[in-house]
């Protein structure tokens, strides 16, 4: 029997099976994101919270311009409904549901009917509507949302071309937000003097919820940049000891 | 059930679904047959009259919902904003018997045919035009009549591979012709998945029936395709070409492509080299040889037509006349399903096939010649002008129901462009059954049929049974508040 992943694919369903999973890591990350940081708002130490977010999605041009006297508490109705912010839930939803559109005969029926009703419910969202109180239900449900979509298309997609790109997608998002979380966490503790293992260190890294899964992801990645800093030899281009990714490598592997 | 609010008469007492309905003074096709009742209908009849209403109005939410959240809709967009919208579905069926049915089966081939062989002889020797049969200035002069294809010798001498024909029926129950439609014909994806629906949500009034399949339909279709590929390609790839997701017919698009298990591409998909075209794959050029397309001649290619298209695939239309790639439909077929050509039809199939239409047509007058244009503003209120170039039921005039102001207003219409149009007798459409807001009452259908032609013309036992929902309108045209039924051909 010839390998399914032999098949030539169309190239356009190629690009859009590849965009379809990234948008959806992406919209759970984020979902996980603004869950936790809610969650750190809350206490009296975290005022800044919202801030980070915004910097761990390299989001500070687009937000200031948008709210330039905004508080911080803008970061929710910037990442739920701003259709400017192409990183907002609803401008993912529509990405995922045009992707999910163009690959429609390449799918299930049961992935494009979740995607068709879970993208429309999150299209019909009412920014304002959404309270601080709400917010970790909603970003609760579109994790469950996200993790059911992973379940259909792990159970029903055929393995081939389109499920190897659906694959790199999922996986290209991945490692782009973790290096986004270990800069980021980095970034926010070194200024203030604190250690790893802190209060704040252990809740970004509880953004999922079994921390240890970040961690181990985390020196996952921190061993890949390690291997290739190593390899190409780059201290002597001012990216040797003093990196911060190199130090918190460092910090991990010990 | 203990509830405090107010019972209404159905909650008390479960009411037969027939049981209100009043029999209309033109022909039903479940309850009014003008005769004696068909074995076939009678068992569904009785089934029908042992299920209430309130049943009925929560199995058809839930139908709705289906299709709504399965996206079995069309889309309509604005500003920017994409709206799905689903074609209102009816779950009382609509059933044709089999005697019914192989008249339709017979006049849908013999109607293909000669459709065929008209397109064949406008675009080489026009002998039809030379004996007179038919104005030449009406086939030469018709924006829909296609010069590139002038000579050309398509596949197997068809046209016309994929076609819709609507049919309605008189006061009789005499099936009439009402249009043909030869160049992109939609509908025929509501027509497998309302049966789909239907037999989920109705198992209890199918089980046991003799209902013929639709399930054949996808790979008949790619079965034709393939027959009328370029000669000499043994394993033909066979693409669905459409305009894309922003196309309010894409949903059936999707379906039709997983039917036939073919990729379904976009012009920008395709490229054509050498006069061939090919598909853009992750694995380098793949050569194609039939397209389905589901697109308008003149989007086709912006060589040979609008220049500003971006839908199409530039040079297509030279690798079709190199005879590298077929097109389903052929270009230029929208000659043979134009209005005005339609009056002809009749003498077209007999100066073809020497026989008579099996299936009649609707009598119509043609305004571009003088008598049927006194005829037409001499009986403006009593006939349908249509205009000749539009369709989706846009910008027709149904005399009876027209207001005064109204008329005078299409008498001017008339009067300054008469070539546009033609007029027909307002036909009493024949009714079924159908769920509305306030029980179920008669309401006007038609049937388009489906056929498609390769080595030889099939028609897919069933159709789109669409209906008026509105009270008293003749208009079944989903824009203009249509909905849909599952159509029951009886084997037996």
């Amino acid at each position: 029997m010839m390998e399914l992943a032999h098949f030539p694919l169309l190239s356009r369903y190629a690009e859009c099976m590849m965009w379809l999973a990234r948008y959806m890591e992406r919209m759970e990350n984020l979902a996980r994101l603004l869950e936790v940081t809610e969650t750190f708002v809350r206490d009296a130490e975290g005022q800044t919270a919202w801030d980070s977010i915004v910097s761990i999605n390299s989001d500070e041009s687009l937000f200031s311009r948008l709210h330039p006297a905004g508080s911080s508490a803008d970061a929710v109705p910037f990442y739920l409904t701003e259709q400017e912010n192409p990183g907002s839930m609803r401008s993912m939803a529509h990405a995922i549901r045009e992707n999910a559109r163009a690959v429609r005969p390449l799918v299930s029926t049961e992935l494009w009917t979740h995607l068709n009703v879970f993208t429309r419910w999150l299209l019909e969202l009412d920014g304002t509507s959404v309270k601080t109180s709400s917010l970790s239900g909603l970003c609760g449900r579109i994790r469950q949302e996200c993790q059911t979509h992973y379940g259909i298309a792990e159970g029903t997609l055929y393995r081939d071309q389109a499920w190897l790109f659906y694959r790199l997608g999922k996986h290209l998002e991945r490692c782009d937000q973790i290096t986004r979380l270990v800069d980021i966490r980095y970034h926010m503790l070194l200024p203030q003097g604190e250690v790893p293992g802190s209060a704040i260190d252990i809740t970004q890294l509880d953004s999922d919820p079994t921390g240890q899964h970040t961690e181990r992801n985390c020196q996952y990645v921190l061993a890949l940049y390690s291997h290739r800093y190593q390899s190409d030899n780059l201290a002597g281009a001012g990216i040797g000891n003093s990196s911060p990714l190199h130090q918190i490598v460092l910090n991990r592997t010990q | 059930m203990s509830s405090a609010k107010p019972h209404t008469l159905s909650e008390t007492m479960p009411t037969g679904l027939l049981d209100g309905y009043q029999v209309p003074e033109f022909f039903c096709e479940l309850m009014n047959r003008k005769g004696p009742i068909p074995e076939a209908l009678s068992r569904v009849r009785s089934r029908l009259a042992a299920m209430d209403v309130a049943e009925l109005r929560k199995r058809t939410a839930s139908a709705e919902a289906q299709l709504y959240s399965m996206g079995i809709t069309f889309t309509v967009y604005s500003n920017r904003e994409a709206i799905d919208r689903i074609l209102p579905f009816d779950a009382i069926p609509r059933i044709i018997t089999a005697q019914e049915w192989s008249h339709i089966e017979r006049g849908v081939q013999q109607r293909i045919q000669a459709l065929n062989l008209f397109l064949h002889d406008i675009y080489h020797d026009r002998k039809i035009l030379k004996d007179g049969i038919i104005p030449a200035g009406l086939v030469l002069n018709n924006p829909n009549y296609c010069a590139a294809m002038v000579g050309f010798k398509v596949p197997g001498g068809v046209y016309v591979h994929v076609n819709g024909t609507d049919l309605i029926r008189d006061m009789d129950g005499r099936f009439l012709i009402l249009e043909d439609n030869a160049r992109t014909p939609s509908g025929v994806s509501y027509v497998i998945e309302n049966r789909h629906m239907m037999l989920r949500l109705m198992p209890d009034l199918a089980s046991g029936l003799p209902i013929r399949s639709v399930e054949e339909y996808g790979p008949r279709l790619h079965q034709t395709l393939c027959e009328v590929a370029p000669e000499g390609v043994l394993n033909p790839q066979v693409v669905l070409l459409s305009p894309g997701i922003y196309n309010s017919a894409y949903f059936e698009h999707v379906f039709l492509s997983r039917e036939m298990g073919v990729p379904l591409v976009e012009g920008r998909d395709l490229f054509v080299e050498n006069h061939r075209v090919y598909m853009r794959t992750t694995m380098g050029p793949k050569p194609v040889h039939s397209i389905y397309r589901r697109l308008n001649d003149e989007f086709l290619d912006p060589l040979t037509f609008n220049p500003d298209s971006l839908l199409g695939v530039p040079g297509l239309i030279d690798a079709y006349r190199n005879g590298n790639v077929t097109l389903a439909n052929a270009l230029g077929t929208g000659v043979a399903d134009d209005k005005a050509v339609y009056a002809y039809m009749p003498r077209i199939i007999r100066y073809y096939l020497d026989e008579d239409p099996i299936l009649d047509s609707v009598e119509t007058h043609i305004c571009a010649e003088e008598e049927g244009l006194a005829y037409t503003l001499a009986n403006l209120d009593k006939l349908v002008v249509k205009p000749v170039g539009e369709s989706g039921g846009y910008g027709l005039l149904i005399g009876p129901h027209a207001s005064k102001a109204e008329l005078d207003e299409f008498r001017q219409k008339l009067q300054q462009d008469p070539s546009n149009y033609i007029s027909q007798p307002v036909i009493d459409l024949s009714v079924t059954p159908t769920l509305c807001p306030d029980g179920v009452e008669a309401r006007h259908v038609d049937l388009r049929p489906f056929a498609l032609t390769g080595r030889s013309v099939w028609v897919l036992p069933g159709g789109l049974s669409r209906v008026a929902l509105r009270k008293g309108s003749l208009v079944v045209n989903s824009s203009q508040g249509g909905g849909s039924k599952d159509t029951w051909v009886m084997a037996s």
